[in-house]
């Protein structure tokens, strides 16, 4: 505020005067704790009565940290600011306050830490704040998930669908492509109303801006927040990263918009929960990790939803990420995310170095409610899609060694090489459903059939091009109506039959 | 019957003296209902007034909190949206 005057400077005066003589001056009394020893970021605090699980703590010196063990005489607690430094004998105070976040529309376009503080150098000011820990929707608040998310990567919306409202775990070793195809996902939301929420979880700083600097130049964090704890933060902030996210998901969920999150990553959350649970001394229990490992994803991802109309209809769709080693999807990690949700998207090492990207395992990967929320006209085709590629990929693996087979294996093999082609998409680039219909259909038309497969890439957008220029009406009708009747099939089938020809005569 | 609790702490700004303290201690007893006998520790970044620490509870009458409590008052008072006056009615 600039004060340009005399009146302006005696108006201030007068304000503050005023403001001064309102206040009632009294002495604030409150329970405290003596801070018995600190380990890393974790502090025991002796002797602070009527203090809850969750309470953020405060030191001297606004130094914070959240409760995370209640035991007879000793309150085990975590701290937030990773730099701080707390030393034994030092008094600890309870706030009265659980954890929470700032939320609402002043959050899009920012990045934040896990306490809403803003990492993008702007000022930020939002009024409605929002617990981090809350209770997912009961089973009377949530209506089937009907509505299809659509992701833009046609293997993934043709064979693993995911539906608003649903879990979907992406799955695979490192640099598989598991982060690209999220951030696909909410690349491929712009436009339509989906407000996507990208969780950076002890990720490398550089990262984290890398992913920030490539939304905001493609005009996409015009519909994101970014909620990010790097590695170099305490374990408490990595641990709250997601339910923060989650936090923020909810207030736009019980607003009636529909919100895509994405956890990247769960594992590295794992750690940072095992780490604060070793030094909280809790038993350890497989790979050291503690007891209620599975408890704490399960409650943050049962929090993902979609809502019934009395409570305005709105969806969070989750998409956690779990990094693998070696491909192992039966570790405790992956096994323990796999069981919570609606599904998975593996990604597969093998097909990556292959050049196949997305390098998605289709016999591994599995939608188990999207289907239902998936497009007709998508549906329709993309049903057999599946089988022929799982087919595909076993005899492909006998035929690696060079094994003579009949006529209509050849023929089998040819094919599966040629919607392989087909389905490998570039990392930032989305289809929208009329596209992927198309795709598809030229495919169980054997559009690709008798070309070369380096031809296919060039060949596949060369169709979209000409079926957009040729027949405009059925892709808007697909579009609108996500359904494709026998006339259009027949009028796209005529427009496709006129490209090969033209494409052969030239 | 009152029982005098050992190690309450009060933290202080100067100056003071002895018959301050005792008063404290009289108001606290009279207020508790048991007699408090202070260690008392010098504290001038309290700026004036007390902070007294008593069977886990913290009776803070500093002028250093209290300061703190108006800045956040007024930073408050500033922020809110201005006052429309309302309408009078015809």
């Amino acid at each position: 505020m600039t004060i340009r005057s005399d009146a302006e400077r005696a108006a201030l005066s007068a304000f503050l005067h005023e403001k001064i003589g309102e206040y009632r001056f009294q002495p604030s009394v409150y329970r405290y704790g003596i801070v018995q020893s600190a380990k890393d970021d974790v502090i025991t605090v002796h002797a602070l009565s009527g203090c809850r699980y969750g309470e953020i703590l405060q030191f001297d010196n606004d130094v914070y940290g959240l409760v995370l063990d209640l035991s007879e005489d000793t309150i085990g607690a975590a701290l937030l600011n990773a730099d701080a430094f707390v030393a034994a004998g030092t008094v600890a105070r309870g706030t009265g306050r659980v954890a929470d976040i700032c939320v609402g529309d002043a959050l899009i376009g920012r990045v934040l830490d896990p306490l809403g503080r803003p990492l993008d150098g702007m000022p930020l000011s939002t009024l409605e704040t929002r617990r981090v820990e809350s209770r997912a929707p009961r089973i009377i608040d949530r209506a089937p998930v009907k509505r299809p998310l659509e992701t833009g990567i046609l293997a993934i919306d043709s064979m693993i669908p995911i539906g608003r409202g649903q879990r979907e775990l992406i799955i695979g070793d490192r640099q598989t492509g598991k982060t690209s195809i999220a951030l696909s996902a909410i690349r491929n939301q712009r436009g339509n109303g989906v407000i996507c929420i990208y969780c950076a979880i002890g990720q490398k700083a550089a990262t984290t801006a890398r992913i920030v600097h490539e939304l905001r130049e493609s005009g996409d964090m015009e519909h994101t927040i970014v909620v990010a704890s790097s590695a170099s933060d305490s374990a408490a902030m990595q641990y709250l990263t997601p339910f923060a996210g989650c936090a923020i998901a909810e207030h736009f969920m019980y607003e009636g918009r529909d919100v895509l999150i994405v956890y990247d990553d769960l594992s590295r959350h794992a750690v940072a929960y095992r780490t604060m649970s070793l030094l909280l001394r809790r038993p350890a229990g497989r790979e050291a990790y503690p007891g209620d490992i599975f408890y704490l994803h399960s409650r943050l991802l049962e929090r993902a939803a979609q809502l019934s109309p009395t409570l305005g209809g709105g969806s969070m769709t989750a998409l956690p990420i779990v990094e693998t080693v070696g491909g192992d999807i039966s570790a405790y990690i992956p096994t323990n995310i796999i069981s919570i949700t609606d599904g998975q998207i593996f990604l597969s090492s093998d097909l990556f170095f292959a050049g196949q990207r997305p390098a998605i395992n289709v016999g591994l990967s599995v939608s188990r409610i999207g289907s239902s929320a998936q497009h007709p006209a998508i549906k329709w085709i993309g049903s057999r899609l599946r089988l022929a590629i799982a087919q595909y990929r076993e005899l492909a693996v006998f035929s690696q060694f060079g094994a003579e087979v009949d006529a209509a294996t050849a023929t089998q093999i040819h094919r599966g090489e040629r919607m392989m082609e087909v389905l490998k998409q570039g990392q930032e680039e989305t289809l929208s459903v009329a596209s992927e219909a198309v795709l598809l259909l030229a495919l169980a038309h054997n559009v690709f059939s008798d070309m070369p497969l380096s031809e296919i890439s060039a060949a596949k957008y060369a169709l979209l091009d000409y079926v957009r220029a040729a027949c405009p009406g059925s892709l808007r009708a697909i579009e609108s109506t996500g359904d494709l009747n026998p006339e259009e099939i027949s009028t796209l089938k005529k427009a496709m039959d006129a490209f090969l020809e033209e494409r052969n005569a030239g | 019957m009152s029982t005098v609790r050992k190690n309450p702490i009060l933290r202080i700004a100067p100056p003071y003296d002895d018959a301050l303290i005792r008063r404290i201690e009289k108001g606290f007893a009279d207020r508790l209902g048991y007699g408090v006998q202070f260690d008392v520790r010098e504290d001038p970044a309290l700026l004036c007034g007390f902070i007294a620490y008593i069977r886990g509870t913290v009776y803070d009458a500093s002028g250093k909190t209290q300061l703190a409590g108006v800045s956040a008052y007024l930073v408050e008072a500033m922020n809110a949206p201005a006052r429309v006056p309302e309408q009078e009615e015809i």
